[in-house]
């Protein structure tokens, strides 16, 4: 078998600097201000929507008797999953030190910089009563009445907050140089801006060793916190008596889910950047869509098997209410779309295209593949939080479905059209390729020849 | 000796603090030999609770704000015919269960929904953000929300009960077991200087019930009535999804079946 060694661009220091600005720097395009507009006005129509459902009350809402949570709650699990995209790509492929990570590092924490906050809005959108949603904070009162310790809801403040705090934090620490490195090359507000965000960077050797020691510790602390986010959000469901919830995989599941889709959103970004900034191009090479096409999978198998196992414990200890469950999905034609739907986008597709190195290696099919998954995902918490919750009746009372209503969608468009908005204006104002990932990585990499074939090496860094 | 053992039907073991009532543990029997399924319960809760009324439209959307409600079961073959002797239906009224072991209070993040010491399992309306986590953990699906702002049609604002507070919408809502009537005989009984007795007390839906099925007072008052009911009863007694070991404090009463070809 030959090996493969991973080839950096090759370009001179200056042009991939250039490269990397090239959208801070260039006009703006007629398609994306018309992006921005329709994701503005989805906002703001979301924003209103809210408006008139704080006004006259969550049954604006679809909820019914035994679904009392739904859709926010669904688009929830499902921002927080694609939130995972930036711990992984991050914390992992640096511990690991794999030397591709460069391009790939900074887009996937600036996704999760502005899907967690999309996330986060949802338990506070759902709530009955939005405006004392601070009662669940444990701040100290005159009652001395906290917030009670033993639900979910409170660990999951906790987790959401903590992992929002380092993932900024982290995401700030490696972008310190590279403000510095783009200060010289603009004038006027930006200028300013970037002199007080870079700290007075010189890039001294102290600052370079600080600066790794933080982002190693980073990426070390990081990974707990990423695994206690989405175990948390899944015992949210876990610790409850719902019969198809109520079980001890939820936890590996959702988080193996969470980054299974996490990789598909930085699919689909790394796709988008190749097609509409021509300056990104050799950053993403088709070795970088082959190695993540086999974490991809191997992430895909693992929730897949999850998948699978989530029903085996039920099915040993004889519940009942699992097997309606299962058949309620599955062989309903309530359920059965979105059930084989969901088998077909996130268990068959996966293995069938990404077993082939060519398809890997193709941007195109990715591109489809990762929204086929992010469908998939979807899909996946649709059934569980929504199918559970319909199917568990155990008396005769309180059997009404549920339909989403315009508010609700109308609110799920306004974070997609918010995390767009802001993802696109990142990229014009910051870096959103790690510069000095990038040379970092050229200057490392050498070349010799060994029996008359060209072996590409890394030296190591420090 | 923990609140099960008084109500005698056992339960599983718990490593949990079994809560402890010194002296009160209000409980209600509601015996389904009894129970004509005639909904004067749902109609005396409404108006003794202020329970708003929801109208048609979200009524069909499975939004109808009930503290109590009567489950109606078929018995019988699957193609009946309408005179068919064997065809019967059967009730059973249900209710907050006021669960020893409430799956409610755990997950409530804010203490909204919390336990009394004399066995009331409360909800605290000014306390409640609406997160509806408890409605989806009680496994009796009894919880109610206010989707919208209480609505009360003419002529029912001129019956609405002063003694009860009207939940604002984005509140959870359960049967209360009548506590602003269980904290009046209270105070009448400080007032007058005696013990707080347990015949002067009866829930809206027991004091409507034509047939006294529901039965209600104190489980701790081996005389209360609640106590001999359950005692001469013990054969038949039931609680509802016992296994799941929620502890309720409602007791139901089986029906008497002499054999499966009884006509009703």
């Amino acid at each position: 078998m030959k090996i493969e060694y991973f080839k950096a661009s090759g370009l001179p220091y200056r042009e991939i600097v250039e490269r990397c600005i090239d959208p801070m720097r260039s006009k703006m395009r007629t398609r994306t201000m018309i992006l921005l507009t329709v994701c503005a006005l989805l906002v703001l129509n979301g924003l209103w929507r809210y408006y008139v459902q704080i006004r006259l009350g969550l049954g604006q809402a679809g909820y019914t008797m035994p679904v009392y949570w739904a859709t926010y709650i669904v688009t929830f699990v499902f921002w927080i999953g694609v939130a995972h995209a930036g711990a992984l790509i991050s914390a992992i492929l640096r511990i690991t030190g794999a030397e591709w990570k460069s391009s790939v590092t900074r887009m996937a924490e600036v996704l999760t910089l502005f899907t967690l906050p999309a996330a986060a809005s949802f338990p506070l959108i759902h709530l009955g009563r939005a405006g004392i949603f601070f009662y669940m904070l444990p701040l100290p009162t005159e009652r001395l009445l906290w917030p009670n310790f033993r639900s979910p809801l409170v660990w999951d403040f906790f987790a959401i907050s903590t992992y929002l705090t380092g993932s900024v934090l982290f995401l700030y620490v490696t972008m310190v140089p590279d403000i510095a490195i783009i200060r010289p090359w603009f004038k006027g507000w930006r200028n300013k801006v970037y002199t007080i965000l870079a700290w007075d960077w010189r890039g001294t050797q102290e600052e370079w060793r600080r600066m790794k020691e933080a982002a190693a510790l980073f990426s070390v602390v990081i990974l707990p916190v990423v695994i206690s986010v989405h175990t948390i959000v899944s015992w949210d469901f876990a610790m409850q008596m719902v019969p198809s919830w109520h079980t001890s995989v939820f936890g590996p599941f959702f988080f193996v889910g969470a980054l299974f889709s996490g990789m598909a959103a930085v699919v689909t970004i790394m796709a988008l950047f190749k097609w509409t900034i021509p300056a990104f191009d050799p950053f993403f090479t088709k070795q970088h869509f082959d190695f993540i096409g086999r974490v991809w999978m191997v992430l895909g198998l693992a929730w897949g098997y999850l998948y699978f196992n989530e029903f085996i414990p039920e099915y040993y200890a004889n519940e009942i209410d699992k097997d309606d469950y299962m058949q309620w999905m599955a062989f309903s034609g309530r359920f059965g779309f979105t059930f084989w739907g969901m088998i077909i986008c996130n268990v068959l597709l996966p293995f069938v295209c990404l077993a082939f190195k060519e398809f890997r290696e193709t941007v195109f099919p990715m591109f489809v593949l990762s929204i086929f998954v992010n469908i998939g995902m979807y899909l996946e918490r649709w059934n569980i939080v929504i199918g559970g919750l319909e199917v568990w009746n155990p008396l005769a009372y309180n059997t009404s479905l549920y339909v989403p209503t315009i508010t609700e969608v109308s609110i799920v468009l306004m974070t997609f059209g918010g995390v767009i908005f802001g993802y696109t204006l990142f990229i014009r104002v910051m870096p959103i390729l790690p510069i000095w990932e990038l040379l970092e990585t050229q200057s490392r990499q050498t070349v010799k020849e060994f029996a008359g074939e060209k072996v590409y090496y890394f030296k190591s860094g420090e | 000796m923990s609140a099960t053992q008084t109500a005698g039907v056992e339960t599983n073991a718990t490593p949990y603090p079994v809560p402890i009532y010194p002296d009160t543990q209000w409980g209600m029997t509601i015996d389904l030999d009894r129970c004509t399924g005639c909904s004067a319960c749902v109609a005396a809760c409404n108006a003794e609770n202020n329970v708003p009324v929801v109208g048609p439209d979200q009524s069909a959307r499975g939004r109808n704000q009930q503290w109590i409600h009567v489950q109606r079961y078929w018995h019988g073959d699957a193609d009946w015919k309408d005179d068919d002797p064997h065809v019967r239906a059967e009730y059973a009224p249900m209710l907050c269960q006021q669960c020893g072991n409430a799956p409610c209070e755990s997950v409530c993040p804010v203490f909204a929904s919390s336990h009394s010491t004399d066995g009331l399992n409360q909800q605290v309306y000014n306390r409640c953000i609406g997160t509806r986590f408890c409605a989806n953990n009680c496994p009796y699906h009894v919880r109610v929300f206010n989707f919208y702002d209480p609505y009360f049609p003419e002529p029912l604002p001129e019956q609405l009960n002063p003694d009860v507070t009207v939940r604002a919408a984005g509140v959870m809502e359960k049967c209360t077991f009548c506590v602003q009537r269980i904290r009046r005989n209270e105070l009448d009984a400080k007032v007058a200087r005696t013990k707080a007795a347990d015949g002067l007390l009866r829930t809206a839906c027991a004091q409507a019930c034509p047939t006294q099925a529901i039965v209600f007072g104190n489980l701790r008052d081996p005389d209360s009535a609640v106590t001999q009911m359950y005692e001469s009863n013990k054969q038949r007694a039931l609680r509802v999804w016992q296994h799941k070991n929620t502890d309720p404090h409602v007791i139901y009463l089986k029906r008497v079946e002499e054999n499966e070809d009884r006509i009703l």
